[in-house]
């Protein structure tokens, strides 16, 4: 597992609950921490693809568009393959 | 299980690139969107993990992201300030290549039309607007589609039918629209709370699945909608996401605030769950089925953690 980089603005150690930003933010006030970004866009034009357009599954498949559903009251046959999990820890403690 | 960690951020959403199909983008907020900035994750699966590829700021938070169909470096993210950006991730620049900025709420929804002949993206806004792009055309709308009464949480392309795109919103409604002519072709009070997701059928052009935070999935025939085929239960909280099988007809994927994905196939009319994955402390926000997979259901799941 990589070592993500660190966003600027944590910056500060002040560690906000959750709970305490949203009062913040509905009473109005300024949220202490939070960097303020101004990313503009650079307006270039887009880096030329170099791949080409997959098919979809379905767009391979003879049973294209279909009107009937299939009864399936057999045995489970799903396989399910490789789970990935990307998991975005919570900030506040 | 391959885990990557980022801190001080909350996932929203993840999509799985079209194009290569170990990368997945992940959009991301700070202080779960409610303040802050957003991120852009560009990850890339390996056998012994995940890496970061590549990360963009934003000044708001990032809610929804989008792969390009036709360009393999071009993303888009829809953002809390209302505005949609434009990403190239092979670009060494920082920042954004443009901003369309139009709707005046979060967006909350963005999807690159999948339809070969069309280079469309649609969008769909808390602002209960959904709105229409042509990326090469400039930094301004196609159309706005209008008529839902609440929030919309959701706008996708059909995969089948060009020019179409179904909508789910806070209004209880799901809404088929028709970009031709710019209207509203079908609205279904499909639940009696709000649908959070939704997503068509890849085999079957005319059905449509929801999912509403009356933790209910709701699987449809657009040519009845009296009533829906079927209807999913077993979730304890509200649906936050559901995806058809890209692969399998009626077989889908759930996630719920309830800590659990589950795997259904509605043909099966006695027992329709296949699956529950649970996870006892962070509940799933973002789900992608892998095109590139055949014959396995491959599922990339972002844990949305929250703070006890």
């Amino acid at each position: 597992i990589v070592l993500p980089r660190q966003p600027s603005d944590l910056s500060s150690s002040f560690k906000i609950p959750t709970l305490e930003v949203f009062r913040l933010v509905q009473a109005g006030e300024e949220v202490p921490g939070l960097s303020k970004l101004d990313i503009k866009p650079n307006n270039q034009t887009p880096t030329p693809s170099q791949m080409e357009r997959r098919p979809k599954p379905w767009e391979n498949s003879k049973t294209h568009i279909t009107t009937h559903l299939r009864p399936g009251n057999g045995p489970i046959e799903s396989d399910v393959g490789s789970l990935l999990y990307v998991f975005l820890p919570a900030l506040d403690c | 299980m391959k885990t990557f960690k980022f801190p001080a951020r909350h996932g929203y959403a993840v999509e799985i690139s079209p194009f290569i199909p170990t990368r997945l983008a992940c959009a991301t907020s700070q202080y779960y969107g409610i303040a802050g900035c957003g991120t852009l994750l560009v990850l890339e699966q390996t056998e012994t993990g995940i890496t970061l590829v590549k990360s963009f700021d934003w000044n708001d938070g990032l809610f929804d992201v989008t792969w390009s169909e036709s360009n393999e470096h071009i993303l888009l993210t829809g953002g809390g300030d209302g505005s949609l950006q434009v990403w190239d991730t092979a670009n060494p620049q920082p920042g954004p290549l443009q901003v369309l900025k139009e709707h005046t709420q979060e967006v909350y929804s963005v999807d690159w039309s999948q339809t070969r002949e069309e280079n469309l993206v649609v969008s769909g806004s808390w602002d209960r607007t959904a709105k229409v792009w042509d990326l090469s055309r400039g930094g301004q709308s196609l159309c706005t589609l209008q008529g839902h009464e609440g929030v919309i949480y959701s706008t996708l392309w059909s995969p089948h039918i060009p020019g179409c795109f179904a909508s789910a919103s806070g209004d209880g409604t799901l809404r088929v629209w028709d970009v031709k002519t710019g209207r509203c072709r079908l609205a279904i009070p499909a639940h009696k709370a709000e649908i959070l997701s939704c997503d068509w059928c890849k085999y079957d052009q005319n059905v449509i699945v929801t999912g509403a935070v009356d933790c209910s999935l709701c699987v449809w025939d657009l040519r009845n909608v009296r009533q829906p085929l079927s209807r999913l239960r077993g979730h304890s909280y509200a649906i936050r996401r559901v995806k058809f099988s890209p692969f399998n007809q009626t077989m889908l994927a759930s996630c719920s605030y309830d800590f659990t994905v589950r795997l259904w196939d509605y043909s099966r009319t006695e027992q329709p769950l296949l699956e529950t994955l649970e996870h006892h402390s962070e509940f799933v926000c973002g789900l992608d089925f892998n095109l590139q997979i055949p014959n396995q259901v491959c599922l990339t799941i972002i844990f949305y953690g929250i703070s006890t």
